[in-house]
């Protein structure tokens, strides 16, 4: 299996607040990486690290066997694409330029975008359902428009690894499905790697491969969705009851919670 | 996508960038026209009319300019050129340069020198580890503009005979400045400055979404807003040296342009410069020729222009979203 990210014990966060306490894990190339946890366990804060927006105080990530502080940030940004949390634009954009805006790791300073850039483009829209929407306004979008038009930005970086930050927050159940099912379709026929957080267990289990179970910034296990998503590895670490059951559709694990 | 409509609005600005131009060598307090502008013995009216012109464009390319750059890095629509605190300083040294009894050149040199270190002040104030907050250099470039202010009316109200009428001329802005080499000295640092900040123009799109939004698409944010705040720093300081204060145009042409040809930078870059200085030219022209011989601050002015077409581009704005 070809390894593209390697984190090595790594320690980090913002001043006087460590976040992170020594986490290691490994991305494979088709992975389909789901990172789950409760609120504050560290989930945002390991995607800043691993993506050269925050340095890391002690160990290492490695890209493709290399130590990630001697990737240049435009190197790393043609190799992997960020699909953040929420993304609130103060000016207005039209679809289409901040999709083009994804080119922008790949092209020089003044220089003119191709009629390769220009197809790039147009394929993203078209891969996130999205090419009707490119003369509309980003702003006027609906939310679950805005969460695809920025999956296709990061498409638009021809990325080896994409890294989503709850993609799903926000959005109906729809919706939910539907962005989901397009990271699915993009992991499946595009050959995309995948790493994604994720704050609903259920479509963690129903879509990832591998998940990685945080809290208060350790790893508490990580492993197949049968291996983390126990009765045990959850109330330890959500502190609340929960039920964990077959899913009769598709044999995965299915939480119900209770109160 | 909207290319036809596009054409159109470049046509009226080179249009309205030629009538300002030619309006301004047409009129002014002195009743000449063109064709007398040209006769030997009119010769100094004619040279005092293409330094305004010249001080005209080279202002109101870099404020508006500089404005873009503010925007789109605070992300504020009220930011503006002069935030950074380059008026209060330029003005505290240029009033304390007259306290002392500088003249001439002495003046603006001294105003530039107080429009770096009003900047360097903010930057300090505002800087944390290495990076540069924008909320700390809003809220540093307010802090340090009201201290100095006051600073400012405190000396006024000491020496004023000695100085408010010249006070005045700074705080109000003026193209009345006929020093052709200061001109070309400021020119060669605001027009270069303009140019490099184009070359950025990718890196202001990426940023205006959000500073963490252009690091994961390659780009060094802090490098990059560390060099757009020299720049903007150097051409608001030589501006202000030569014209003094000149409000709004750095703030109203920027969202003129946005509003009309939205907010990509590689058009809204050139378009706010071309603008800036339409504006400005043709305000300078109203400022003298409105109650001649009296020349009307050129501030009042731009306020009066800028603020209806603004209401109006905001109001049709409105209905469309």
């Amino acid at each position: 299996m070809e390894n593209l990210l390697k984190v090595e014990s790594i320690f980090g966060g913002y001043k006087d607040n460590e976040v992170i306490k020594g986490i290691s894990f490994e991305v494979n190339k088709n992975d389909f990486l789901g990172i789950i946890g409760p609120n504050a366990s560290g989930k945002s804060t390991l995607l800043r690290l691993i993506s050269k927006v925050l340095a890391p105080t002690k160990g290492h990530v490695f890209w493709q066997n290399r130590d990630l502080s001697r990737v240049s940030l435009r190197e790393f940004s043609q190799n992997v694409a960020f699909v953040a949390q929420e993304t609130k634009i103060y000016f207005s954009y039209s679809v289409w330029e901040i999709v083009l805006m994804g080119r922008i790791p790949h092209l020089k300073r003044l220089q003119t975008e191709t009629k390769k850039d220009r197809s790039v483009v147009e394929n993203a829209l078209l891969l996130t359902d999205t090419l009707e929407l490119r003369n509309k306004f980003f702003e006027t979008l609906s939310s679950g428009e805005r969460q695809r038009v920025l999956i296709a930005r990061a498409l638009a970086q021809e990325p080896k690894l994409l890294i989503l930050d709850e993609p799903t927050a926000h959005l109906d159940i729809k919706h939910q499905i539907h962005i989901m099912d397009l990271i699915k379709r993009l992991n499946q026929t595009e050959g995309l790697t995948v790493l994604t957080v994720l704050h609903d267990l259920n479509l963690a289990s129903h879509y990832c491969t591998r998940l990685i179970l945080l809290n208060e910034g350790r790893i508490v296990k990580q492993g197949s969705v049968f291996e983390v998503l126990t009765y045990n590895n959850l109330e330890t670490v959500y502190k609340t009851p929960v039920l964990v059951k077959e899913n009769p559709l598709t044999g995965k694990p299915f939480i119900i919670l209770f109160s | 996508m909207k290319d036809s409509n596009f054409n159109k609005k470049i046509f009226l600005l080179v249009l309205l960038f030629t009538l300002s131009i030619f309006l301004s060598l047409n009129y002014g307090s002195v009743k000449l026209n063109l064709s007398e502008l040209f006769l030997r013995e009119n010769r100094i009216i004619l040279y005092l009319r293409t330094m305004r012109i010249l001080l005209g464009i080279i202002s109101g390319a870099g404020l508006a300019t500089s404005g873009v750059v503010l925007q789109a890095i605070l992300k504020n629509p009220l930011a503006e050129p002069y935030l950074l605190g380059t008026s209060s300083g330029a003005s505290l040294g240029a009033i304390l340069g007259m306290v002392l009894g500088g003249t001439g050149l002495t003046l603006p040199l001294i105003a530039f020198l107080g429009a770096i270190f009003s900047i360097i002040l903010v930057y300090q104030i505002a800087k944390e580890n290495g990076h540069l907050p924008v909320y700390s250099l809003i809220l540093a470039g307010v802090i340090v503009s009201i201290v100095l202010s006051g600073i400012i009316i405190f000396i006024v109200s000491i020496y004023a005979d000695k100085v408010i009428h010249e006070a005045f001329w700074w705080l109000w802005g003026s193209l009345s400045n006929y020093n052709l080499k200061l001109i070309v000295l400021s020119s060669f640092i605001v027009i270069p400055s303009i140019f490099i900040i184009f070359v950025f123009y990718r890196d202001l799109d990426a940023i205006s979404i959000g500073e963490e939004e252009a690091t994961h698409l390659g780009i060094e944010v802090e490098k990059v807003k560390k060099i757009l705040f020299i720049l903007v720093s150097l051409i608001t300081s030589s501006i202000v040296c030569i014209s003094g204060i000149i409000g709004f145009v750095g703030l109203i042409i920027p969202h003129i342009i946005r509003f009309s040809f939205g907010p990509n930078h590689k058009r809204l870059i050139p378009l706010s410069a071309v603008s800036g200085a339409v504006f400005l030219v043709f305000s300078d022209m109203l400022a003298r020729t409105l109650i001649p011989p009296l020349e009307i601050p050129i501030g009042v002015i731009t306020a009066f222009l800028g603020t209806p077409v603004f209401i109006f581009l905001l109001k049709k704005r409105q209905k469309v979203t």
